[in-house]
């Protein structure tokens, strides 16, 4: 047994009756254990669970259930197929079963379309509502009676307006419609047919040329304003030309010449229909357009005003991207620089590596970073920049070039330098002040005694006394060197006689 | 009759430091006493009953902050005088030298010396 069959649930059911089960189709078993639970509970009626369309064939053909809901999405067989091989039918009375489509891929109007065609009961968003996706089983059921504007229901998708004052030629097209198991709604003036048409479900409008020519005020581009995506079409007399040509103008989509039958009004609406889902598609196609050209605008702007340089190249090293950050970085303005080689503008004379040396890296290791690597600015100047590469793929996965964010290092190496000087500093001073301690004693001993002689001796002659002044003196010039070495703040050095040899300028440090 | 000279005691673990204080108060006309660290001046202080203390702070087994404490608890009115290398002790321990009856920096001048000895004395 495999897994899918595995998850394909058959459950007994207590009743006997072969028919009297729903059965549900998904391949998300999270989902269709929430609609087992919902249904059996509102519905009071077993419900199975089976997760690829094959099991649902399987089980419609030795026990076929009242109701079938499978996605559309199903593995194996999927949605639409199994709406057709139920219809073939591939068992007695499979035909009768209705089957209510799923979906949360599918929301356009030509997925609906093909519902329709496929002759699913009802074609609903899995997201629904409880209420509705209960009120639909109920409809399918024929516990309920449907509600002719009900949107999710496929007989009555499609629907199509006939506004005419002409009684006979609404009678043959409600005939034809009929027939064709096709919704119609007729009415005798627009009056009648705002509160239908504000619903968003007529898709066709038939209207009668007659009632424009009358004093209601009923223009086709007020119509067409208010309903863009509807289909209109006229009932014209015909040898009115002119009219033609001003209705088409005005948004009108057809024109039908009486006197018509129904199979025309009929034909006309299916041709309106194909109208209404190039423009609903034609819509949503635009919207997508709009979001991502939205979202591509927002990517290029924290591109381009991100303070970081930001560039990117092809695999030649020609420059495609380059921001705002680059240009204030780098100096060239992206007019200049995109479209050439990277290579002979931001390295400097002697750098090494170039483009081809890290597509080559790329191509090993997908991404890497320099925590510190030379740049030169466009007037020469060569400075530090930290900098993260990264490989550029196409949809297919393929290589097509790289990306480089950069950050002008210069600063943090300038504050590095900073904090080095303070250390320096910090150390020198620290040193001082423990030198300065230490020599003080003998210091304070030897000007002391000098002193002490000097008192002590009544002999003593002249140059002894200019001796021990001397020494005195000495000391004290000690003593001023040590105080200035300890509160110094800001060194400055200067150079040794000897070449390369450097020590403090005691006069000019402060 | 001789007069009795007044006592200084000079607490100083540098012997030359010490020696050079004792031999310019006798020189001077006082009498000079030495001990080598804040305990043995302690008992100095108890047996020779000096008149005056002019001590080190940076010394071994009790240092000076810890004898003045000692001294004003023994005597408050004896002064007692800092000597010091490490001047920069003073501003970082400002609250423990403020008891002190006076500071000396070192290298310090005899005149200095002399004034504190004759202000207390």
């Amino acid at each position: 047994m495999n897994t899918a069959d595995q998850h394909n649930e058959f459950e007994a059911t207590a009743s006997g009756d072969r028919s009297d089960y729903i059965l549900v189709a998904d391949g998300n078993l999270d989902l269709s254990s929430q609609m087992k639970d919902l249904l059996q509970t509102a519905l009071g009626i077993p419900v199975q669970c089976v997760c690829d369309g094959l099991a649902v064939i399987e089980k419609i053909r030795i026990h076929p259930p009242r109701l079938v809901l499978a996605n559309v999405d199903l593995p194996r067989v999927d949605g639409f197929q199994l709406c057709r091989l139920i219809n073939l039918p591939i068992a007695e009375g499979t035909d009768s079963i209705r089957v209510i489509l799923t979906t949360a891929e599918y929301l356009d109007v030509v997925a609906e379309q093909v519902a329709h065609d496929v002759q699913a009961f009802a074609y609903l968003h899995t997201s629904a509502e409880p209420d509705t996706l209960i009120r639909i089983s109920k409809v399918a059921l024929g516990i309920l009676q449907p509600d002719p504007l009900e949107p999710h229901l496929m007989n009555c998708r499609g629907n199509s307006l006939l506004v005419s004052t002409n009684d006979e030629l609404l009678q043959i097209a409600v005939k034809a419609f009929e027939e064709s198991e096709t919704a119609l709604h007729s009415k005798h003036s627009m009056d009648e047919s705002w509160p239908l048409l504000d619903t968003g479900l007529v898709q066709c409008l038939i209207l009668d040329s007659r009632l424009l020519h009358g004093n209601d005020g009923i223009s086709i581009a007020g119509i067409r304003n208010d309903y863009r995506k509807l289909s209109i079409a006229i009932i014209a007399d015909p040898g009115d030309a002119a009219h033609y040509i001003r209705w088409m103008e005005a948004g009108a989509d057809n024109i039908i010449l009486q006197p018509c039958s129904g199979m025309a009004v009929l034909k006309a609406c299916r041709e309106g229909l194909l109208q209404f889902n190039l423009r609903s598609v034609h819509e949503q196609i635009q919207e997508k357009i709009d979001k991502l050209r939205s979202v591509s605008d927002y990517l290029d702007m924290v591109i381009d005003y991100s303070q970081e340089s930001i560039f990117s190249c092809d695999m030649n090293g020609t420059v495609k991207i380059w921001n705002k950050g680059a240009e204030k970085t780098y100096g060239y303005t992206a007019e200049e620089i995109i479209g050439r080689n990277v290579d002979k503008f931001l390295n400097p004379p002697d750098f090494k590596r170039n483009a081809g040396d890290v597509i080559r890296i790329l191509s090993q290791r997908g991404s890497f970073a320099e925590s510190e690597v030379m740049r030169r600015r466009k007037g020469g100047e060569e400075f530090p920049v930290a900098a993260t590469y990264s490989s550029l793929l196409n949809s297919l996965g393929e290589f097509i070039g790289f990306s480089v964010v950069e950050r002008d290092v210069t600063p943090v190496k300038a504050l590095e330098a900073e904090k080095i000087k303070s250390a320096r500093l910090r150390a020198i001073t620290q040193t001082a002040v423990t030198a300065n301690d230490h020599i003080n004693t003998p210091l304070g001993v030897i000007l002391g005694y000098s002193q002490f002689l000097k008192m002590k001796l009544a002999d003593i002659t002249e140059s002894d006394t200019m001796a021990l002044d001397t020494i005195q003196e000495q000391v004290h010039k000690i003593k001023g060197i040590m105080n200035k070495l300890k509160l110094m703040s800001d060194p400055i050095v200067k150079n040794y006689s000897i070449e390369g040899v450097t020590m403090f300028d005691l006069s000019k440090s402060k | 009759m001789e007069t009795l000279k007044k006592k200084v005691l000079v607490v100083d673990d540098d012997e030359v430091i010490r020696d050079l204080l004792i031999n310019f108060l006798k020189f001077s006309g006082y009498e000079g006493i030495g001990a080598e660290n804040g305990q043995k001046a302690l008992e100095m202080v108890l047996a020779d009953a000096p008149e005056m203390i002019i001590t080190d702070i940076h010394m071994p087994l009790m240092n000076g902050f810890q004898l003045l404490r000692a001294v004003k608890r023994i005597n408050a009115d004896l002064p007692v005088v800092f000597i010091t290398g490490f001047a920069h002790f003073r501003r970082f321990f400002a609250d423990k030298t403020a008891r002190a009856d006076g500071f000396l920096e070192k290298p310090f001048s005899l005149e200095a010396i002399d004034s504190l000895v004759k202000k207390f004395l």
